[in-house]
């Protein structure tokens, strides 16, 4: 806490009580130096207000009372800009019910403009997507009986009023020919308001401490700032683990560290070429790749294999060998054009580490965790009033929430944890989920290793990501 | 013994050595009696009260009668004198020379010919019966501080006498 500054009130009686100490006889009430002794006062009054400011300033105990520019170069030495928002950035999937027809191509151009039905909150489509007619079959999602093809738009403003759910942005606000409609299928994710003076004054106490303590705040700290709510969790994995570090071999540094990131924010890239002629594979450009949407070579669509990186090293990363195969080579200088989905996080997190060079001599790899299969079967026995499917439907949610995180089941975040309580999950699931009377569990387990139908699962807490494999029944 | 720098229309005086000018007794007391009168008080900041009654003049609207005039003027001084009187009670270094036991005299009358120009003249009487006077004329057309100046000798703020004939 800063010091209190004396008023004028408070410094005048000081300053004339040291001025009675040193000549009682000065008349110092009236008269030229009672003047003098106000002018002084006041000056000093001015001196030590500006003196507990910089109190504050250095302590940042109370953010809001600094002023802007203090707070922002203040930021700047930690390398920190507060005046930093960011875009929402979403999937959208236009869709026609007819079939695309034979020789049409379908565009939508770059910048075209989607909102909500209200038209409060705007995105503007970061590529051009086209539906090629020759290859429709490739769009036909059988599910919901339509053409459909996916593009990446991002808010037209920043802010986190941006983040919306799925199925809410759904009007076309440009003209647009050949498509029936647009709807984003997943939620609007990571937009950002500009920090206040108290998320700054917080951001700046980080810095310091990843700086000055230890590495795995450093680490964090670029992660999260760049990232800001893409980021759920972060693991980090030394060389100095000898049995989760799995780089050793490819390791040109003294020290290398895997950061294993949990985030759900993906991007679309456009990678387009000209064969040399002969191949078959193509390793695509950013990786992580989540999932490849299309291929096409000369304007046409063709069969493709998306094989994503396997090897322990570096599957996961920007660095593995994510690509797609072709079932026919490639001629010379045929054109082709891979859309996919990759995760941006992470991508763009390895080159945020490369910018700053390798820091402290270490060899830094952002990684995917991997996903590792729970099988969860039981038995749910109800309570009369309640509708069967939309319990077991809860349950399944509920599941997939606990999965997430078990100390605080989410539908949005994720964490990383090392164990998995058949007998807290089975507890969890009666108390929280409404209609269930009893929960009998005859399967929990992890798949790849189990050894009994019901255990405690464990994880290693930092390259690994349970994701639900099965669900039970009910009776 | 209270003691205090000389000033000579609101300039610091200082000696052929270029040492400040100290005074006390009658002459401190004309010194603090003319600031008292002259300068205004900060309403805001009761601690800093060098002030005078008398800046409140212009603001007054019985100023347009003559009667009106001559009481609020007569209050002002009253008021300002008081203080002063205030003031040197509570300083135990106080002087009987310098200390106002109460007020000899005090006219205030509009200068003849004129409309709006008053002066006062004022003597008040020391614990040691000796005297200090002071005459101020005042422009009512003009806004305070400047409207109240020093008959004679000229001061202004802190105000002073310059000539040791000036009081008793």
């Amino acid at each position: 806490m800063a010091n209190t500054p004396r008023d004028l009130s408070e410094i005048l009686d000081a300053v004339r009580e040291t001025h009675r100490d040193i000549d009682p006889t000065i008349d110092i009430t009236k008269g030229p130096m009672s003047v003098l002794l106000y002018t002084f006062s006041s000056e000093l009054t001015r001196v030590e207000q500006h003196t507990s400011y910089l109190t504050s300033v250095y302590q940042l105990e109370i953010a809001n009372d600094l002023d802007d520019d203090d707070i922002e170069n203040l930021g700047r030495n930690y390398g920190r800009d507060s005046d930093v928002g960011a875009n929402a950035s979403v999937i959208m999937t236009f869709y026609r019910y007819d079939r695309p027809e034979a020789g049409q191509i379908y565009v939508v151009d770059e910048g075209t403009l989607v909102s909500t039905n209200d038209a409060r909150y705007v995105y503007a489509l970061v590529q051009e997507v086209r539906m090629v007619g020759d290859s429709a079959d490739v769009y036909y999602n059988a599910d919901r009986r339509r053409y459909e093809v996916n593009v990446s738009a991002s808010a037209i403003a920043i802010g986190v009023d941006y983040n919306l759910p799925e199925e809410t942005i759904d009007n076309i606000v440009t003209d647009t020919s050949g498509f029936d409609g647009a709807v984003n299928l997943s939620a609007a994710v990571n937009g950002r308001d500009p920090l206040g003076k108290t998320e700054f004054r917080n951001q700046i106490w980080e810095a310091v401490q990843g700086l000055n303590s230890d590495i795995a705040g450093y680490f964090a700290t670029v992660i999260f700032d760049n990232n800001g709510g893409a980021v759920d969790d972060i693991a980090i994995v030394p060389s100095s683990d000898l049995t989760l570090f799995k780089r050793y071999p490819y390791l040109n540094e003294k020290m290398g560290y895997d950061i294993y990131i949990i985030t759900n924010d993906m991007e679309q890239d456009v990678q387009t070429g000209t064969a040399l002629g002969g191949e078959t594979k193509i390793v695509l450009d950013k990786k992580p790749v989540l999932s490849v949407e299309t291929v096409f070579v000369d304007g046409q669509s063709v069969p493709f294999e998306f094989v994503p990186d396997s090897t322990p090293a570096f599957q996961g990363s920007p660095q593995g060998n994510d690509h797609v195969l072709l079932d026919t080579a490639l001629t010379t200088s045929q054109v082709y054009e891979i859309r996919y989905f990759y995760y941006a996080v992470i991508y763009n997190s390895f080159f945020s580490f490369e910018g700053r060079g390798s820091p402290f001599g270490t060899e830094v790899l952002p990684k995917r965790p991997q996903d590792i299969p729970i099988y969860v079967a039981g038995t749910l026995r109800l309570s009369a009033i309640y509708d069967r499917e939309e319990v077991i439907n809860d349950t399944r949610l509920f599941t997939t929430a606990y999965l997430n995180d078990p100390t605080s089941p989410s539908f949005t975040r994720r964490t990383f944890y090392t164990t998995l309580d058949p007998v807290l999950y089975r507890d969890a699931v009666v108390d929280n989920v409404g209609g269930v009377a009893s929960f009998t569990l005859t399967n929990f387990v992890r798949v790849d290793s189990a050894v009994n139908d019901i255990e405690v699962v464990e994880f290693d807490g930092a390259t690994e990501l349970p994701v639900i494999s099965e669900l039970f029944d009910v009776v | 013994m209270s003691f205090t720098i000389k000033c000579d229309d609101g300039d610091l005086v200082t000696d052929t050595a270029n040492k400040y000018v100290v005074i006390d007794k009658l002459e401190k007391c004309a010194q603090d009696l003319a600031e008292s009168l002259l300068n205004s008080w900060d309403p805001e900041f009761e601690q800093y009260y060098n002030g005078s009654e008398l800046y409140k003049i212009d603001e007054n609207p019985t100023m347009f009668d003559d009667i009106g005039a001559e009481e609020f003027i007569r209050n002002a001084i009253e008021e300002s004198v008081a203080r002063l009187q205030d003031l040197q009670d509570a300083d135990e270094f106080v002087d009987p020379e310098e200390a106002i036991d109460d007020i000899a005299t005090l006219k205030v009358a509009k200068v003849p010919d004129s409309k709006s120009t008053w002066y006062f003249y004022l003597k008040v009487l020391t614990e040691s019966e000796d005297f200090v006077e002071q005459d101020f004329d005042i422009s009512l057309e003009q806004q305070l501080p400047a409207s109240v100046r020093s008959g004679w000798p000229r001061s202004f703020l802190p105000a002073t006498l310059d000539r040791g004939d000036t009081f008793k």
